[in-house]
């Protein structure tokens, strides 16, 4: 198989079907990285980061130099790519994704207890949102998306110690704004 | 390490709050990619295109005009914008000649 410096070159040389390699290589995390930084309601945004971004790498790719990995450069983009985006107000509203609320209406709790667990959650999602943005990413990438913290250091470009970090501060940052809110 | 019952309350409630469906690209999302690909492609060469045209045209009508201000007949100035043009024209092809020769030469 070829390595993407490879493929790199030959892209350079104007040969697309390189380049749909690449992005067939690289898609799935791209679109991971999005949407953990978006959150659960955005999945169509995040996949319109994910083209926007693969656009935009093909623009560059013929000054990239190859200094830095060919993932490292991509997630990069992504990363700032979907921040942008979602300095956006309409990415600011917080949400529970629609099948989480089903898990627990179908659990066997009592409706009391259902409606409580339902608001905490509510609560719990909107101060997911107002954490830094690669908390949210780290964390969603943890517990949602079920990446381990190499696969996530990868992605946010960061030492493996700075996802754990970055987990464990935002355990306790949600764990004080739960307590702020009386949970 | 030992998490703290603090850490660990919280990681439990993370764990079963976002417990939903994995999010997933469309299955058409390369072939969208590759044809919006092709049509910024293109839409880019046009803009170059226009962009070389229209250059080219606004100084060759600089040109003539400060050439025809200095007093240069019209065949003069025919002969000095179409002279640089069929040189340019000619270069690469007498390049290809040039080549056909020394493979000749050498077989």
């Amino acid at each position: 198989m070829e390595s993407d410096s490879e493929l790199i070159d030959r892209v350079q040389r104007g040969d697309q079907r390189a380049f749909a390699e690449l992005v067939s290589r690289h898609r799935v995390q791209v679109f991971n990285l999005a949407v953990s930084i978006l959150g659960p309601a955005f999945v169509p945004e995040a996949e319109d980061v994910a083209q926007e971004v693969f656009l935009k790498a093909h623009r560059s790719l013929k000054s990239f130099r190859g200094d830095a990995e060919f993932g490292s450069w991509l997630y990069r983009i992504t990363f700032n790519q979907t921040v942008n985006m979602k300095a956006l107000a309409r990415f600011r509203k917080p949400h529970v994704h629609e099948r989480a609320l089903e898990i627990l209406v179908s659990s066997e709790a009592g409706p009391d207890q259902q409606a409580e667990t339902t608001q905490r959650d509510q609560v719990l999602a909107e101060c997911i949102q107002t954490l830094p943005d690669a908390y949210q990413s780290a964390l969603r990438l943890y517990y949602w998306l079920g990446k381990g913290v190499g696969e996530i250091a990868e992605l946010l470009g960061v030492p493996e110690n700075t996802v754990k970090s970055y987990l464990h501060r935002a355990r306790l940052l949600l764990h004080s704004k739960l307590k702020e809110r009386g949970y | 390490m030992e998490m703290e019952p603090w850490d660990e309350e919280m990681d439990g409630l993370l764990r079963r709050s976002m417990a939903a469906e994995m999010p997933e690209l469309s299955p058409n999302f390369e072939r969208n990619l590759m044809i919006s690909l092709d049509r910024t492609s293109k839409q880019r060469e046009k803009y170059r295109r226009t962009l070389i045209v229209g250059y080219l045209l606004a100084s060759a009508t600089t040109c003539i005009v400060i050439m025809h201000g200095e007093g240069l007949s019209w065949s003069a100035i025919g002969a000095l914008c179409v002279a640089p043009l069929a040189l340019v024209a000619a270069v690469p092809a007498l390049l290809r000649l040039s080549q056909t020769e020394t493979h000749r030469a050498l077989r």
